[in-house]
């Protein structure tokens, strides 16, 4: 599925507001393809997508953007909840559209 | 002389005199009930309309009475609200209790709604729920998510995996980026 988005000139970034250490008990991060960051429990990045706190849980949600090449946002969906998340089709359908939005 | 005449006229077509009344009797009935009481039925007392017409069902476009938008933080606030818009007073609508704050707000939803206001004007990251239609679940903001079109927030931040740091603009002209908000066990 990353070769997938890979293949239409994207890279996809994972935030964690974890600490490093707490990152490093994920499972599925050491065959990781794609950089993982992590802000330390520091608000500021999803605070600026409005993707913090949104369940009340003092942490962000479970939130998608697409940055286009421009730096805009194209698309982004942010769920209520941590089962909220959109499919890996819905972000590949999106990034299609954006860039034949991006070549027309 | 002739009222012999006439009365035996009279006598013999008085089944028919009687008739010619009771049909007339009949019509001017008949044309006063069509003349009148359809009428009445038709355009019934201003009290029985009331209670004939159905009450105001508030419209989309209503909540505007609400203060331009639907706000509240939990679905039950909806029933209260439009119980306020059905009341027909919009001038104790949460906007004039919010705008003027040296009034006590009334004993009521709007009052609680009022809160909820005050806190998301104070609070950019309070979570509340901004729809203009109904509120059919806790669904977050949309009017403070960032939009379409936003510049994306730059950021820097040390990555996990490789070490190092990874700045969003480092991509702009390449690539484009999926952020994927994360946490480490999900």
């Amino acid at each position: 599925m990353y070769q997938e988005i890979a293949a239409l000139d994207a890279e996809v970034l994972a935030i964690s507001m974890d600490s490093q250490e707490s990152l490093g008990y994920a499972p599925e991060l050491p065959d990781s393809p794609y950089p993982v960051l992590y802000t330390s429990k520091d608000p500021t990045v999803p605070n600026a997508y409005h993707a913090f706190d949104i369940d009340d849980s003092g942490l962000s949600g479970p939130a998608t953007f697409i940055v286009d090449q421009n730096g805009k946002i194209g698309w982004f969906k942010i769920g209520t909840d941590n089962a909220d998340r959109p499919p890996t089709s819905v972000v590949i359908s999106a990034l299609e559209f954006l860039n034949k939005q991006g070549k027309g | 002389m002739v009222w012999p005449f006439l009365s035996k006229f009279a006598t013999r077509r008085r089944g028919a005199l009687a008739l010619a009344l009771a049909i007339t009797g009949l019509a001017v009935a008949y044309i006063t009930a069509t003349g009148s009481e359809p009428k009445a039925t038709l355009l019934p007392a201003p009290s029985e309309r009331a209670l004939i017409q159905p009450p105001a069902v508030p419209s989309q476009a209503s909540p505007t009475v609400a203060g331009g938008e639907f706000q509240a933080t939990s679905p039950r606030a909806l029933p209260e609200t439009l119980a306020v818009q059905r009341d027909g007073s919009p001038e104790v609508a949460p906007t004039t209790a919010a705008g003027s704050e040296a009034q006590p707000a009334p004993p009521s939803a709007t009052s609680e709604s009022a809160v909820i206001q005050r806190r998301a004007e104070d609070d950019p990251t309070a979570t509340t729920v901004r729809r203009r239609g109904p509120v059919v679940n806790n669904v977050y903001g949309t009017d403070r998510y960032a939009r379409r079109g936003d510049d994306a927030y730059d950021f820097t931040l040390p990555n996990a995996l490789g070490g190092g740091e990874i700045t969003l603009s480092q991509y702009a002209g390449e690539k484009s980026v999926v952020l994927v908000f994360y946490l480490g066990w999900w």
